[in-house]
């Protein structure tokens, strides 16, 4: 099969609007995630990552959504020299909710549910930079911007297109983190993934893009070597009890990448910190024969970005091939999962080749992609 | 690596109707979503208890996969991970999104917050049938066959899986459609290549809401008291506007109005009403029963039957009667006098002369009204509530309108101009005209050809001014760009206008510059055939719907009688000749009245 190469990237996120800046803070152990005394969101303070302003290019025809998706695409483009008005250029969005914030805030209408529908914020980013096919929008639940990168790696590769950008979005509004909360699934503190004492998840905000391509750009570039989706068939919430499906998904991955259990050097988790999702995730990972590998999850600086949550996890496993850096797991002090996983505590630095990143969802999705350094 | 792939299986629920394979499987009467996935769920017999913890775009899409799935398709064909899902749809979960959010101002409603994502359908339909292959969810503006076809074609030609489900399922309020389709690498019987064209066809078929057909008509005017009278004064230019000679009023002789030529004696003879009845409801009943007799519906009493009739003023004549004595010595007048007044009377007094009783209603929407009761009735039709509808309205000259009109200083005390830049003003009229409009599945059962389709309709308001309308004719304009729009046409597929065409300089110059919009620089011809029938309110709609219908029929156009100046400030002028052998294949006709309530039909040849 072809090869897809990653050619540039991007993460705008509270804590840095470059993939560079993001990467940097991590490494310092900074995190986004703050206590937020925010009424128009919840009565009660709550921790999140939340981005401090609400303009990211300056243009109010566009909403804060849009404005995020376009201000990532842009830091993007501007590192390469993609011509957007190729036909052989797609577009793809990656969201869980979009601009369902408008919900909250303005008046119900036939014109107001048109501009809440993700295809119209899909068309309006589109035409800002001129993309000339139709933009497609996946909206997958948690695993939405690995799935992006899995359809953007398969257009490619059935040579549909020879580049793809592929970014995704996610807001926190009331209407998210009062759902979430009505699960109970709200930790009242910073999120502590894998850890004994995790009690649920910390939200966040942000974008991020990657840019495929059939063409190596730079011989740095990382190359996604495959990928594969699951469903586990068993509840639409809760997630697996065997993690069979994920473990699915991920061998499915490694076949297809053409890489040994063995061969792979990190895990980049989906980690939510969900008592029921990281046990889940550590029996999957055991399953798979990868119970050994150092393991991250990165939702202790983030928090839980949803539809962008796989695409911004992807871009730092990205960056830590580059830089051979692992991140470690903030908020992660001792092990509370039954299986025995290797869960990074600490800075790591070595000689790394494949990271496997992974997310599950809402619905029983699950999702896989393997990245590698040439 | 790539092998042949086929659609084994096609299931499409919209419209209260469910398909597989083409064919209507299943069909409900006019009802909510909610109870209409019900009885979908009841009537092929499920058995599956997580049905009701769903929202309704999880229970549409499960629906559609049962039905997909029942039958021939074998699970164990397959190892779970072998089967995939992957469904789009253009609002995502908006419809509970919404619901949700209502919950959240009293207590967040976890139950509802999971369905807040669109690929829990997927989800649900994974759980049902142990799939554990690959699902995933896009979010199209429409339904994109192209893209589906090349991602699932890709999935299985690489042996991700082995069988998909693919399609649509987008529900938003009381808007719903779900198309779904089994691919599978083996050949089946019935089963179709699987191409984006072969979808299309599957999606587009049963999309596309049902037609609705013209197979009857009747009208009495002042011109002639049935469809043949009426259509030999047109081409004879014979206006029917004269003196008054029925009414006793103070403005015989010197307001013309348009009579109908019999008098309420010769109208009861003629239907065997009650004697006092309203003149409306004489007038009303010739015509309906013409337009029923004329479309000969075979098995009509077994059939969904409803009469749409609108007038303005319901039985007013007879109130003025009980009213010359009730003011002398207000322990006088005859009640039974009365007993007509309201509009609703009149309808029920003839649906029972028709003999129709499944659905009777009344529209009063003054001048527009019976074109809103012919678009209502279509409505009733195209939502599978009624087979059947006698649709148009009725009205009688009153004291009550002359002497309303003629203290808004809007009628003529010459025979009306319409269109003329001397126009001045209206003259009243008075009649009646109805269509039958009959569904596809009656379409089938008749014996004689049908006239046309209703192919397009929009009511609009101008939001202006309660009796004058607006100098850009926005209310006109939207009911006529609309109304194209629902019709697929462009404007220069129409081939005559009737004109609403009072004759007031008001409501000329604001159609005028409306059409002048619309269809600059191509004008079709038009007309206003209230020139010959004067202007009969709540009846002008209905049987200006049935001279439209037989423009289509006949091949005609219809002049505009005393035309001589073009307006200044329009660059066309009607049609002042009688055209016959016209090719005319689209038809729009205009009816606006005070409120600002405007609407447009437009009638096609088949």
């Amino acid at each position: 099969m072809s090869a897809v190469y990653i050619i540039s990237d991007d993460i705008l996120s509270p804590i840095g609007v470059t993939t560079a800046e993001n990467f940097g803070q991590l490494k310092n152990g900074v995190s986004g995630v703050k206590q937020h005394h925010n009424k128009a969101i919840a009565d009660q303070p709550f921790y999140a990552a939340l981005f401090n302003n609400s303009s990211f290019i300056g243009d109010d025809k566009y909403t804060v959504f849009e404005q995020l998706l376009i201000a990532s695409i842009n830091e993007a483009l501007q590192k390469t020299s993609l011509n957007v008005a190729d036909k052989k250029t797609a577009l793809i969005i990656s969201s869980t909710k979009g601009n369902i914030s408008l919900l909250e805030t303005e008046t119900a209408s036939t014109a107001l549910k048109k501009r809440i529908a993700m295809p119209t914020s899909a068309k309006l980013v589109s035409d800002y930079f001129g993309f000339v096919n139709q933009p497609i929008v996946v909206s997958n639940a948690c695993i939405s911007g690995i799935m992006a990168i899995i359809t953007g790696m398969r257009l490619i590769r059935s040579g549909q297109y020879e580049n793809v950008v592929v970014a995704g979005a996610d807001l926190i509004s009331k209407f998210i983190l009062s759902g979430f909360q009505s699960f109970q699934a709200i930790s009242p503190n910073p999120c502590k993934p894998f850890d004994i004492n995790r009690d649920g998840i910390t939200l966040g905000e942000g974008a991020a893009t990657v840019i495929l391509s059939a063409r190596q750009n730079n011989t740095r570039d990382i190359k996604v070597m495959g990928g594969a989706v699951s469903n586990d068939a068993n509840h639409i919430s809760a997630p697996s009890r065997t993690g069979e499906e994920l473990s699915m998904a991920i061998k499915k991955t490694l076949a297809e990448a053409n890489v040994e259990s063995d061969a792979v050097n990190f895990i980049s988790a989906h980690g939510t910190a969900t008592v029921y999702n990281d046990e889940m995730e550590a029996k999957a990972i055991t399953l798979a024969g990868l119970q050994n590998v150092p393991i991250n999850s990165l939702k202790g600086y983030y928090g839980h970005t949803l539809g962008a949550a796989g695409l911004i996890e992807s871009i730092i496993s990205i960056q830590s091939l580059k830089e051979n850096i692992i991140i470690p797991t903030l908020g992660f002090d001792e092990l509370g999962v039954s299986t025995p996983i290797n869960v990074c505590k600490e800075l790591h630095l070595g000689d790394y080749k494949n990271c496997l990143k992974t997310a599950s969802g809402f619905g029983g999705c699950n999702a896989a992609v393997l990245f590698s350094k040439q | 690596m790539a092998s042949e792939k086929y659609i084994t299986s096609g299931c499409t629920i919209s419209n209260n109707t469910v398909y597989k394979n083409g064919e209507i499987i299943f069909e409900s009467r006019g009802t909510d979503v909610q109870s209409f996935l019900l009885s979908v769920y009841k009537h092929f017999e499920i058995n599956y208890s997580r049905f009701y913890k769903m929202d309704n775009l999880c229970k549409l899409g499960w629906l559609a996969s049962e039905i997909l799935l029942k039958d021939d398709f074998k699970t164990v064909n397959y190892k779970p991970e072998e089967i995939g899902l992957i469904l789009s749809n253009a609002n995502s979960s908006l419809d509970t999104d919404q619901k949700y959010l209502a919950s959240v101002r009293d207590i967040p409603s976890p139950s509802l917050f999971v369905y807040t994502l669109p690929n829990l359908v997927t989800g649900e339909i994974c759980i049902r049938n142990n799939f554990k292959g690959e699902d995933a969810f896009f979010v199209f503006e429409s339904f994109n066959a192209e893209f589906i076809e090349r991602y699932v074609s890709n999935l299985l030609d690489n042996n991700n899986l082995q069988a998909c489900i693919c399609g649509w399922v987008e529900l938003l309020e009381s808007e719903y459609k779900a198309a779904l389709f089994l691919v599978e690498k083996v050949k089946k019987e019935n089963a179709v290549t699987f191409t984006a064209a072969n979808m299309n066809n599957l999606f587009e078929d049963k999309s596309k809401s049902p037609e609705v057909y013209i197979a009857g008509v009747g009208v009495i005017t002042a011109t002639g008291n049935n469809v043949a009278e009426c259509l030999a004064s047109f081409e004879k230019e014979e206006a029917g506007i004269g003196e008054i000679t029925m009414m006793n009023t103070v403005h015989r002789n010197e307001l013309p109005v348009a009579e109908v030529k019999l008098t309420n004696k010769k109208l009861v003879e003629m239907t065997g009403l009650p004697k006092d009845i309203s003149r409306t409801t004489l007038l009303s009943l010739v015509a309906a029963r013409e337009a029923l007799d004329d479309a000969a519906i075979p098995g009509l009493s077994s059939l969904r039957t409803g009469f749409v009739s609108a007038n303005t003023v319901g039985g007013m004549d007879r109130s003025e009667a009980f009213f010359i004595d009730f003011i002398a010595d207000n322990s006088k007048g005859k009640l039974r006098n009365v007993f007509d007044h309201e509009c609703g009377s009149v309808t029920e007094a003839v649906a029972d002369q028709l003999g129709i009783t499944d659905y009777m209603t009344t529209i009063s929407t003054a001048c527009s009204s019976s074109a809103n009761a012919i678009f209502y009735g279509a409505r009733l039709i195209k939502n599978n509530v009624l087979d059947v509808v006698v649709a148009g309205g009725a009205e009688a000259l009153t004291k009550f309108t002359l002497n309303g009109f003629n203290t808004l200083m809007i009628l003529d005390k010459e025979f009306c101009k319409p269109f003329d830049e001397n126009r001045r003003g209206l003259n009243l009229g008075e009649g009646a005209g109805y269509v039958v409009l009959v569904s596809e599945k009656v379409a089938k059962t008749l014996n004689d050809p049908l006239y046309c389709k209703l192919s397009g309709y929009n009511n609009s308001n101008d939001a202006y001014h309660q009796t004058a309308s607006s100098p850009d004719g926005t209310g006109s304009y939207l009911a006529m760009t609309r109304a194209l729009e629902k019709s697929g046409l462009h404007p220069s597929d129409i081939d005559y206008i009737n004109l609403h065409g009072t004759g007031t300089p008001n409501n000329d110059s604001a159609e005028g510059t409306a059409v002048k919009r619309v269809f600059d620089p191509h004008y079709p011809p038009m007309s206003s055939t209230k020139s010959f029938t004067g202007h009969t309110l709540g009846a002008s709609g209905g049987i200006e719907a049935v001279f439209s219908v037989l423009a289509i029929r006949h091949g005609i156009v219809y002049p505009n009688l005393r035309f001589e100046t073009k307006m200044n400030e329009l660059p066309f002028a009607p049609e002042t000749r009688f055209l016959k052998d016209q090719k005319i294949k689209n038809v729009m006709s205009n009816s606006f009245g005070f409120g600002g309530n405007c609407t447009s039909l437009i009638f096609s040849e088949i």
